[in-house]
């Protein structure tokens, strides 16, 4: 009868899996000969950021490519998690990556708050792990976070600087998404601004997931310039309603990594006269990048982002105190070499202050057509500037 | 070159509300946001009343529905090139063919188990959100339209999308469509005995099986033409279906079901929340929705135009 | 007469049996086999008895008492965020205070849902409670200064139980649940066995008929729901121990499917249904996103919709069903 099998396959269904649950026979369980050194990545895979996920591996595993999963001797091995935007589940994993798989190493989960849950764990267990695209400078008190490539404050502040000091902005006009990063964001751009002498003349704040933003653009007063930040999928249709409502005002946005270079190449027209805080874009020059850049490109046939290069780069740096330690993996040993690094990236120098926090090249940039093509143009390179909350 | 310096000691006219320009443009053109957001919302929710008042189903995956129209849409008029019309009428059909496979496959065999077919519909959200991403990837797809529909038309001095025009067009058009269809046709008299009375309706001899698989269809068709048309303005994304599905729960539980006078008045009334709230009170645009459902459910629950279902 | 009671009381004690032993079973199993395990294991299994709580609370409502709602997350969160935040935000270092502290919020939390989601009968009593949540966790992403929004409220410990120079751990805690859980079992299967359970089910199969016999209907659908929103704080508060952090999105509709899916996999109209729709859907989850971790929702997805279609009365309910009807087969 139909119901008998159906139920016969649940039954065997859960036998499984609680027979995974029995040590030494769970799904890849690890013999104890050979131990090579196993890097963690725990980001999105399902859920809003999902997007951001598969660029993560790709970034790390380009680089554990070119080391032939091998370093100091060892083998290297990756293990790939899902957290699902949800910070219970990410501390699950992480549970399992640690006690398990036992990682020497996590990179991620992106989104901060979902690092705030995993972060305090990790540091009680000695397990170093870094962030992918910046976290706020109070997680630096656990000890074993790699603050890459930046607090989230020096996403705000060089073009806040830039806007008042190089373009000689008095006053703002502020949108931000209505969440946390958002405010982030924008009231550190907001302060910043006003910190130097201008002022922001309005807020207004959007909800995830604003689609329509027409009732913000009727409503923006007149300033020098406009503040915006929000996430890529909200910002594009706002770019594009901006300019299809005939608004002129220059546009200021930090961390706008957000608007990543493909976005850039299809709808650049609509996008000028945003000027933005940009931490990667392929362009860039560095005699790192010109050698990343077509390597990335012949492997994946498709231009990096800042989605993957900051992963490539954070796995660079991991396997770079490697080096430095022989191979060992204790937590003490490791992040003493972190600490001692100094790296020609990518993304340009790098090295790493005593809290953790990297010390990265920020460029302002505008978008304009090079060679037929809509790109992030450097206008001004910041080198390695240092949140002044320190 | 500082791209913004250029602005700087310029006043130009289109700068909108320099504090200069009178109150009525200010409010001419929230109007039109009102306006144009509110059929938006009347496309996406048009098929799910239609759906919900003959089958009497919560089709919880419509706004998935609505997701694979658009990327169908996406990949024929921008991926392939082809006519943005094509695409739109190629995302209607994918959807009502993801419909129809629905309908025989499994709501066929619960029939009569509204809340079970509720349940089924969640669970399909599942799914179709994961293969969505499996077929067209986790990345942003960002607005397109028609190059004849790209550009602004000039109202009293200031820019206005024609997209949104547009789209104020096409929803005056299906909203015209459907009501003549429900109240001047004999199908419409067919669907709406069946939405009154099932078993009179069904003892007077209308086939009310077939009915209800026709309106299943038609409604998804719609949702997937209006995910199209929609794209004009959202784009494409995989989540978008959770946040489209909230908002068409929105508008129905204001408006209420079964008709599309009372889709018109709940999408009229949740653009123009949208717009002036937003406008007034900038710091509470979450709270605004669901605060008007919360009233709209104390006072009348079946929402401001609703049958009793 | 004579031979037919002698004979129904031993094959009523047989019953009782039949019904005892795999609860007696399952119990010693969490008991003993659990703390074996490795604490990554623990603690999923922590996560389980956490959301059987859980969906056990909105059995009452969907199963019992017939009322169906999408908003369930909404007693579980503000349970959650209203222990964390006394913990975290005023210091206050004690468990039973903040399991006392969130269950009287989320019940207070109920008993003005309930007034308006009972307002109103079948679809639209679904939607009002799907606006509540929202309502809700628009409120957690807002409120920053006490929620610290979509960033989550995190850092929360589990506060001191109260003997001194103890030392909370994971196996710990998860004894702590297990002992919570076996709790809130006990008190909603004697619930549900009471009067006032038969009458709820009495409600459920036919409201006519029993308003007809002078029952306040509504004065009934709204005590379930103040219980079932009791049940749910108790998991909430338990859950933000164990989870560490609180997030807007354990409020959200998301999380209220999430757990109804729980609820109906298992079995609505039991008890021990939703323990096994927990331990299911939760494994799966877990286990398919170790398999695929771009693909699990498929499958996940695909479970549910094969046990609408073939297991309606759920996948706890057959599983006991089918030990019924093997047992049965023994001649004693």
């Amino acid at each position: 009868m139909r119901q008998n099998r159906t139920l016969v396959i649940f039954g065997v269904m859960v036998l499984v899996a609680s027979l995974s649950a029995v040590p030494g026979i769970g799904i890849g369980a690890e013999k104890a000969q050979d131990k090579p050194i196993k890097l963690g990545v725990l980001v999105d895979f399902t859920g809003p950021m999902s997007f951001a996920g598969q660029p993560v591996v790709d970034g790390v595993k380009m680089r554990l490519e070119e080391a032939d999963y091998k370093v100091a001797g060892r083998k290297l091995q990756l293990v790939v998690e899902d957290s699902a935007t949800d910070a219970s589940i990410a501390l699950e994993k992480a549970k399992k990556m640690v006690e398990r798989d036992g990682v020497s190493f996590i990179i991620g989960p992106m989104i901060s708050g979902m690092r705030m849950a995993v972060i305090p764990y990790l540091a009680k267990q000695k397990i170093l792990t870094s962030a992918i695209h910046s976290d706020p400078l109070e997680s630096a008190k656990f000890g074993n976070n790699l603050i890459f490539p930046s607090t989230l404050t020096m996403d705000s502040l060089p073009v806040a600087e830039y806007a008042s000091k190089e373009l000689g902005y008095r006053t703002a006009t502020c949108i931000g998404a209505d969440y946390n990063a958002g405010h982030e964001y924008v009231d550190t751009l907001a302060k910043q601004f006003e910190s130097m002498g201008g002022k922001a003349v309005q807020k207004q704040w959007a909800p995830l997931g604003t689609m329509d933003w027409a009732p913000y653009l009727t409503n923006l007063k007149k300033a020098d310039c406009v503040a915006v930040w929000t996430i890529d999928s909200d910002i594009v249709p706002f770019m594009q309603q901006y300019k299809s409502f005939g608004l002129t005002m220059p546009l200021i946005m930090p961390q706008a990594n957000v608007i990543t270079s493909a976005i850039v190449a299809q709808k650049g027209e609509s996008l000028t006269g945003l000027i933005g805080n940009i931490t990667y874009h392929y362009d860039l020059d560095y005699p790192a990048n010109k050698k990343y850049v077509p390597a990335f490109k012949a492997k994946y046939n498709r231009l990096p982002e800042h989605h993957e290069t900051h992963p490539y780069i954070v796995t660079s740096m991991f396997l770079t105190a490697l080096e430095q330690t022989k191979g060992d993996t204790s937590f003490d040993k490791l992040k003493k070499a972190i600490l001692s690094l100094k790296m020609d990236t990518p993304e340009g120098p790098m090295s790493i202050d005593p809290n953790m926090v990297v010390r990265a090249n920020k460029h302002i940039c505008d978008i304009q057509k090079v060679n037929g093509t809509w790109v992030w143009h450097t206008l001004k390179t910041y080198v390695q500037p240092r949140d002044p909350a320190y | 070159m500082p791209v913004g310096k250029l602005h700087l000691n310029r006043h130009t006219k289109s700068d909108l509300f320099a504090g200069v320009e009178p109150l009525v443009n200010i409010f001419l053109l929230n109007l039109l946001n009102a306006i144009s957001y509110g059929a938006i919302l009347f496309l996406l929710a048009s098929g799910f009343s239609l759906i919900f008042g003959v089958m009497g189903v919560l089709n919880l995956s419509h706004g998935a529905l609505y997701m694979v129209g658009a990327y169908v849409g996406w990949t024929i008029a921008v991926a392939n090139g082809i006519s943005f019309w094509l695409g739109a009428l190629a995302g209607g059909l994918v959807a009502g063919l993801i419909s129809l496979v629905m309908e025989a496959g499994f709501f066929r065999r619960l029939y009569k188990q509204l809340n079970e077919q509720m349940l089924l519909t969640f669970g399909f959200v599942y799914i179709i959100d994961n293969l969505a991403r499996w077929i067209w990837g986790p990345s942003y797809r960002p607005p397109f339209t028609s190059p004849a529909l790209s550009g602004s038309f000039d109202i009293l001095g200031s820019k206005y999308p024609t997209v949104r025009i547009a789209i104020i067009f096409i929803g005056m058009v299906i909203a015209l469509g459907l009501w003549w269809l429900q109240d001047k046709t004999r199908a419409g008299a067919m669907i709406r005995a069946g939405m009154d009375d099932k078993e009179t309706a069904m003892a007077l001899g209308i086939n009310l099986p077939l009915v209800s698989t026709v309106a299943f269809f038609v409604g998804s068709f719609i949702a997937g033409f209006a995910g199209v048309i929609g794209a004009q303005v959202m784009g494409v994304y995989p989540e978008m279906s959770m946040t489209v599905m909230l908002l068409v729960l929105a508008v129905i539980i204001i408006g209420g079901v079964g008709s599309v006078q009372g889709t018109l008045v709940g999408a009229g009334i949740l653009g123009a929340i949208d717009a002036f709230g937003k406008a007034l009170f900038p710091d509470y645009a979450m709270f605004t929705v669901y605060l008007a459902m919360i009233i709209v459910l104390i006072i009348k629950p079946s929402g401001i135009l609703g049958r009793q279902i | 007469m004579g031979r037919a009671p002698a004979y129904r009381s031993k094959r009523g004690r047989l019953h009782k049996l039949i019904e005892i032993v795999p609860h007696l079973v399952i119990a010693l199993l969490l008991l003993f086999l659990v703390p074996l395990q490795p604490t990554y294991i623990q603690s999923l299994a922590t996560k389980i008895l956490i959301f059987a709580i859980f969906a056990m609370s909105l059995d009452l409502l969907i199963g019992y008492a017939g009322i169906m709602s999408l908003g369930h997350a909404a007693f579980f969160g503000t349970a959650g965020y209203a222990a964390g935040i006394l913990v975290v935000r005023y210091g206050v270092d004690n468990v039973w205070l903040g399991l006392g502290f969130g269950i009287l919020l989320a019940t207070l939390v109920a008993a003005v849902f309930g007034i308006i989601a009972l307002q109103a009968r079948g679809i639209y009593s679904i939607l009002i409670t799907f606006a509540l949540g929202q309502l809700l966790y628009s409120f957690a992403t807002k409120w920053r200064s006490v929620t610290n929004g979509d960033y989550g409220l995190w850092g929360i410990p589990i506060p001191a139980l109260g003997l001194s120079s103890f030392e909370w751990n994971g196996t710990c805690y998860y004894y702590f649940v297990f002992l919570t859980f076996l709790v809130c079992y006990f008190c909603l299967y004697r619930l549900v066995k009471s009067p006032f359970g038969k009458s709820l089910q009495g409600i459920r199969e036919g409201e006519s008929r029993m308003r007809a016999l002078g029952y306040n209907i509504w004065l009934f659908k709204y005590v379930a729901f103040i219980i079932a929103g009791m049940f749910a704080g108790a998991a909430g508060v338990l859950y933000a121990y164990h989870s560490g952090i609180m997030t807007p999105g354990d409020l959200a509709v998301a999380n209220s499917g999430f757990v109804m899916l729980m609820a109906i996999a298992g079995g609505v109209g039991t008890i021990y249904g939703p323990v096994i729709g927990a331990a299911l859907i939760i494994t799966i989850q877990y286990y398919a996103s170790i398999l695929t971790p771009n693909r699990w929702p498929l499958i996940l997805g695909g479970v549910f919709v094969l046990t609408i279609m073939y297991a309606r009365a759920g996948v706890g309910v057959y599983f006991f069903k089918l030990w019924k009807r093997v047992l049965g087969g023994w001649k004693f």
